[in-house]
């Protein structure tokens, strides 16, 4: 996975705009992402593909390893001038956490309010202040100037990762409700969710040429780091991929960290066959086959006979 | 004006060929024409006719010679075949074989009239070919009619023409023959009655026969149930001229009957009689049972049939198979449930990675019977041999419910889709095995039923996902052999694109369009199956 990005790296600095208020320094600059559109979810977005990438440019500023996006939630003070997409945004995660849902109304624009409560009819108001109440830490991952707006991409501990779309009204910003009918958005709040890394060759093993299609076998891999995927396929492009899982997910049999167990039983295999698969390992879901795929991966087989 | 100075060579030549000028003269070379004699009675045909002329004041001319190349003679009268300016003139003649000099019956031979001819005519100048031009004139320069405008237009300068050539008309005299084969063909108590005629370009032939006298080749007389020689005349008739053979109709000795070794149903035994005889006039055969069937209730029966012909008898023996008896039907010992791995396929193709345990329900209703009955093989030494017959109706109704993970949403770390996969298969068997084929095979479709489902309202950063599957066409292919034992089953399964379309909306009310891909389509198969 091809991993560009451009911009400068900014200097972690903080404006404080009380005494104990600690707001991260917004500023902004061009930046380029560009990334293998193999992961799941991508939605197809011609107009920004190259090759076998994603190119995406954009003025903006993107937190990257070193830089603390850091949202301050203890000792805030809760109020800013909203100059800043971050004051905004310190401000709503802490009206989060108190659960405050006339400050988090006020932090919308007006033409918005309407829609908040509209979608928070019944009782998803109460669910949703018991959720966004769960907010132990905040994160900003990115933002950047978007379609006449400012976005912004962030993550917290307890609720998650989210998006939320600013505008600016009388030199403030304010949240507003945005319908977005483009892939761009989507196709960056993926990349920044994973942040994909190079497909890597995991290795494998269990060392078994053969086995018997009633027996039920599994082949063993060790993953380069915990907590990847991984991807076992045929060499069918287009195809789903025979297994995909995390280390440590449910979907992991295998509890030692950084080992992955795949399966076969003959509701997979047939007999008196020779399989050829490919396994690869990556840090983002994979569930189709692709030429990209199949160009990183190993190799392995066996044949299935029987008695 | 051309035509005219053919005409007046037409007339001309015609001195000579007044029996064979009817048709179009062609110069130099006339058609063919046909002349028949009969070297058994002396009768030939000949051609004759008459034509008539008129000369003008210019025209005059004759056949100066001809000369007869064959078995053939001509007369014309008057004898004279000249004729002068302004004179008008009539012949009679004929043309005909001479009997003596024609070949023996059966052949053919040509010959053919060369008529040397020396004349002169009048043609306007520059119309016409051929000739010597002997002098010129102005046609109608005076007041008086000249009597130029006979030939053509008057007006303008005409030639005076003086030809000298020679016309050949050919003939072929045939040698009319007729002989009746040494043996006729009969069938079934019918005789055909052909004779061998020569030339057979025209004519008809009589028979008389002891059944009275009937006209033409190839016909058909019924026999006498039984009958020794038969003596019939045949007479070839062309032009005036017969020929008349005798012959035999000579029944031919019968020696050998043959029945198949066994047969299907109830069959008329004289469809199914091999019979034999040394040579190609059958007489009758009668036979002592017209058919043979099977008995009542029985898969079988045997039969012995005796056929005679003119008196001589011969014996031969089958065994009619009843295959269509309502045979005894027990069921087959066949687990239909195992179809329900159908279900499991498609479920690990579509998931993809360990969601939750599943296993199939499978409903089977109807039962698939086997019969055991006898069928007709000739071609095998042992014709008469076991079949089985497979009947039945099974409708199979196979799914399961699983939920697994659904990646590609920035907001969650995976959604948990529901997934719901139904199979029914209806399984409609009506074979039987064959006597070179003995296996019970048939392959049918099953509908393929797939939800997806993907409803979230609160988790992670989202407040709601309305996103849902969607799957683009979807089918199972089946084919199951139940004989030989043990019954199988093979599965083919096509899935389409299956794509992830809906919206999603952040706590902060951003909605997203979402259609992605989870994978573009897929066929597995054929999975085998032991029933």
């Amino acid at each position: 996975m091809k991993n560009i990005i451009l911009a400068s790296l900014m200097v972690n600095t903080f404006i404080a705009v009380s005494a104990e208020d600690r707001i991260p320094k917004f500023e902004v600059a061009p930046v380029e992402v560009a990334f293998s559109a193999t992961f799941t979810g991508i939605q197809p977005d011609a107009s920004h593909k190259s090759g076998d990438n994603l190119i995406y440019k954009f003025t903006g500023q993107v937190f990257g390893p070193g830089m603390d996006g850091q949202l301050q939630l203890e000792g805030f003070s809760g109020k800013t001038d909203r100059k800043t997409p971050w004051e905004t945004l310190t401000e709503l995660v802490n009206a989060y956490k108190r659960k405050d849902y006339e400050k988090i109304m006020s932090l919308y624009s007006k033409v918005s309010r309407d829609d908040l409560d509209a979608m928070l009819a019944g009782d998803m108001k109460d669910k949703y202040l018991n959720h966004i109440g769960k907010i132990q830490s905040a994160q900003i991952i990115a933002g950047f100037e978007y379609k006449g707006g400012f976005l912004v991409i962030y993550q917290a501990k307890g609720i998650g990762m989210s998006t939320c779309y600013m505008t600016q009204s009388k030199k403030k910003f304010l949240i507003t409700a945005f319908k977005d009918d483009g892939p761009e958005s989507w196709n960056l709040s993926l990349y920044f969710k994973f942040k994909p890394e190079p497909m890597k060759q995991p290795e494998l093993i269990t060392k078994m040429d053969s086995f018997e299609v009633s027996d039920s076998k599994s082949f063993s891999f060790r993953l380069s780091k915990p907590g990847n995927w991984l991807v076992v396929f045929k060499d069918k492009v287009g195809e789903g991929t025979l297994y995909n899982a995390q280390d440590g997910s449910n979907g992991d049999v295998n509890k030692e960290e950084g080992v992955m167990d795949v399966e076969f039983n003959s509701r997979k295999v047939s007999s008196n066959k020779d399989y050829t698969l490919y396994a690869v390992e990556t840090n983002y879901p994979v569930t189709m086959v692709t030429e990209t795929l199949i160009k990183n991966a190993m190799r392995f087989g066996f044949r299935v006979y029987k008695k | 004006m051309r035509h005219m100075n053919k005409k007046l060579q037409k007339n001309l030549y015609t001195i000579v060929f007044v029996c064979v000028s009817l048709g179009a003269f062609a110069q130099g070379q006339q058609a063919d024409k046909y002349l028949y004699v009969s070297k058994q009675t002396g009768e030939f045909c000949q051609f004759q006719g008459g034509q008539g002329k008129t000369t003008d004041k210019y025209e005059h001319g004759g056949v100066t010679n001809v000369v007869v190349d064959g078995p053939i003679q001509y007369q014309v009268n008057p004898a004279d075949m000249t004729i002068g300016i302004n004179q008008t003139k009539n012949w009679q003649g004929k043309v005909w074989p001479i009997l003596a000099q024609c070949p023996a019956p059966g052949n053919s031979v040509w010959s053919k009239l060369i008529a040397h001819y020396d004349v002169t005519y009048s043609r306007p100048q520059g119309v016409g070919m051929g000739g010597n031009v002997q002098s010129t004139y102005e046609c109608g320069a005076g007041s008086i009619d000249d009597g130029c405008a006979f030939h053509g237009p008057a007006g303008g300068t005409h030639e005076i023409i003086n030809k000298i050539g020679t016309e050949e008309q050919p003939f072929e005299v045939f040698s009319i023959n007729c002989v009746i084969p040494a043996a006729f063909t009969c069938q079934n108590g019918t005789a055909t009655l052909h004779a061998d005629i020569y030339p057979g370009n025209g004519g008809d032939v009589t028979w008389q026969t002891p059944f009275g006298q009937l006209q033409g080749n190839d016909i058909t007389v019924n026999l006498p149930a039984n009958f020794n020689n038969i003596p019939v005349t045949a007479t070839y008739t062309v032009c005036g001229c017969s020929y008349t053979a005798q012959g035999v109709i000579r029944p031919n000795n019968f020696t050998g009957f043959g029945l198949p070794c066994c047969v299907s149903g109830t069959q008329v035994v004289a469809n199914i009689a091999v019979l034999q005889f040394d040579g190609p006039c059958w007489p009758p055969v009668v036979f002592s049972q017209a058919a043979v069937a099977p008995m009542p209730d029985m898969m079988t029966a045997a039969h012995t049939v005796t056929a005679i012909s003119n008196g001589v008898p011969f014996v031969a023996s089958t065994v009619a198979v009843a295959e269509n008896n309502t045979w005894t039907y027990t069921p087959l010992a066949v687990d239909f449930t195992k179809l329900g791995k159908i279900v499991e396929t498609i479920a690990d193709a579509v998931k993809s990675v360990s969601g939750s345990p599943f296993s199939p329900s499978v409903n089977v209703t109807g039962q698939i019977n086997i019969g055991s009955g006898k069928i007709c093989c000739p071609g095998l030494p042992n014709c008469v041999q076991n079949a089985d017959k497979i009947e039945g109706q099974v409708g199979v109704g196979a799914s399961l419910s699983c939920r697994f993970p659904v990646y590609g949403i920035p907001y969650v770390a995976s959604l948990d889709a529901l997934l719901d996969v139904g199979v029914n298969a209806s399984v409609g068997a009506n074979i039987t095995t064959t006597c070179t084929d003995p296996k019970a095979c048939i392959t049918g479709a099953a509908s393929l039923t797939l939800g997806l489902g993907l409803g979230l309202s609160l988790a992670g950063g989202l407040v709601t996902a309305d996103l849902r599957a969607v799957v683009e066409g979807a089918g199972v292919e089946l084919q199951y052999c139940f004989l030989p034992a043990p019954a199988t089953a093979a599965y083919t399964v096509t899935l389409g694109k299956i794509k992830i379309v809906g919206s999603v909306t952040t706590l902060e009310i951003f909605n997203y369009s979402v259609e992605y891909v989870l994978f573009e389509g897929w066929q597995s198969g054929p999975h085998p199956i032991n029933l």
